[in-house]
């Protein structure tokens, strides 16, 4: 099994840091997102917008 | 280099490789996501009450990931007999492309977080709603009906309705006879579209072990049931405008689409095909019960929004 970095050829190298950078980019891209998404549903939540349920028929 | 994957390609050889995040969001199962996206959404709008649009973005959000997940804890439960079936075989974890606890792993951690941030930013009913969803499908399911008996898609179609329930929880903190009837058009859908699907592959299931019912109890006898859910399905669909919950705009196309069905279920039913190149009603069948319930719920959206 080939999962010693010293043994790879250079194909293999440059496909596992591709790999590996795409992958990073991702995370940090998810990282971004979700402290977005907590600061919007905080300011949100904070401003009191959030529903006002009413009674339970739809037309 | 701990988590470093070995694909095998069809050489052979083993590539040292890291799971890209395609390989992660093809876990998501997306296609599927989109349906229950769409649902959920129809849902969101068709309830009573206002939600900030941002929280209903996240509302969303949380069921589109919910259903990743479920979908994500799916395929490791399933990576056996995925890898048997051509339909599914080139997925990442029967393709080597992933390994089984990282898919564990990453459908229990956007599972857990996607209830959580539902229960926080909106309401904890519908949280609850999504924590039954996922373990439904999961469990009951997945783990536990799809490979004992052939009634599996029967009680495995409430996994994909509870989308609905999800999304009119999340605005309306309630879940009221509308949204059950939502829930009983999806589940009464189900039977009808996946079996439609297991007609023209019946063979990978067979080669799978996977009782569906064309592989248990024969061609004529799906063909047989799936007439009998399609009659099943249509009243339902019929039952909001004559309750008084929406106005005949969505009856009339209702009442429309589910003449359609009818007679396309028919068709399945009167054909007699054996081999999967020569069905084409069941695949008509398949591919129109997509549109089916996309105009039905579009109807709704419109019945709620155009009509006081």
């Amino acid at each position: 099994m080939n999962i010693d970095p010293a043994t790879w050829t250079a194909d293999e190298r440059a496909a596992f840091m591709a790999r590996r950078a795409s992958r990073n980019r991702a995370i940090g891209i998810l990282l971004v997102a979700m402290v977005a998404l907590f600061f919007g549903i905080t300011v949100v939540r904070m401003s009191g917008q959030v529903s006002a349920p009413t009674t339970a028929t739809a037309s | 280099m701990n988590n470093t994957a070995t694909a095998q390609p069809a050489t052979g050889v083993p590539t040292p490789l890291l799971a890209d995040w395609r390989d992660y969001f093809a876990l998501l199962k997306p296609r599927v996501m989109t349906l229950v996206i769409f649902t959920a959404a129809c849902a969101m709008v068709a309830a009573p009450g206002s939600l900030h649009p941002f929280l209903a973005f996240t509302g969303i959000l949380c069921i589109a990931v919910a259903a990743g997940a479920a979908g994500a804890l799916n395929q490791w439960y399933e990576a056996d007999i995925d890898a048997l079936m051509k339909r599914t075989a080139k997925r990442p974890l029967p393709a080597g492309k992933l390994q089984k606890p990282e898919a564990l792993a990453f459908g229990v951690i956007l599972g857990i977080g996607s209830v959580a941030i539902m229960g926080l930013a909106l309401n904890w009913v519908a949280a609850a709603w999504l924590a039954v969803s996922i373990l439904f499908y999961v469990v009951v399911y997945t783990a536990w009906l799809k490979r004992r008996t052939p009634q599996n898609i029967v009680i495995g179609g409430a996994a994909g309705a509870f989308p609905v329930i999800c999304g009119w929880a999340a605005v309306a903190g309630e879940t009221p006879m509308l949204a059950w009837i939502l829930f009983a058009i999806i589940f009464l859908w189900t039977p009808p579209h996946f079996w439609a699907l297991a007609l023209f592959m019946e063979a990978d299931y067979a080669k799978a072990g996977v009782p569906m019912l064309p592989v248990t109890h024969g061609l004529k006898e799906t063909r047989r049931q799936i007439l009998a859910y399609s009659a099943l399905l249509v009243p339902v669909t019929i039952a909001p405008p004559l309750l008084g919950l929406t106005g005949w705009a969505y009856g009339g196309t209702a009442i429309t689409l589910g003449v359609i069905f009818m007679v396309m279920a028919w068709n399945v039913y009167r054909s007699s095909a054996t081999l999967a190149a020569d069905m084409v009603a069941e695949k008509k069948l398949f591919k129109f019960s997509l549109l089916y319930l996309a105009c039905l719920f579009g109807a709704l959206v419109a019945d709620v929004l155009l009509l006081p």
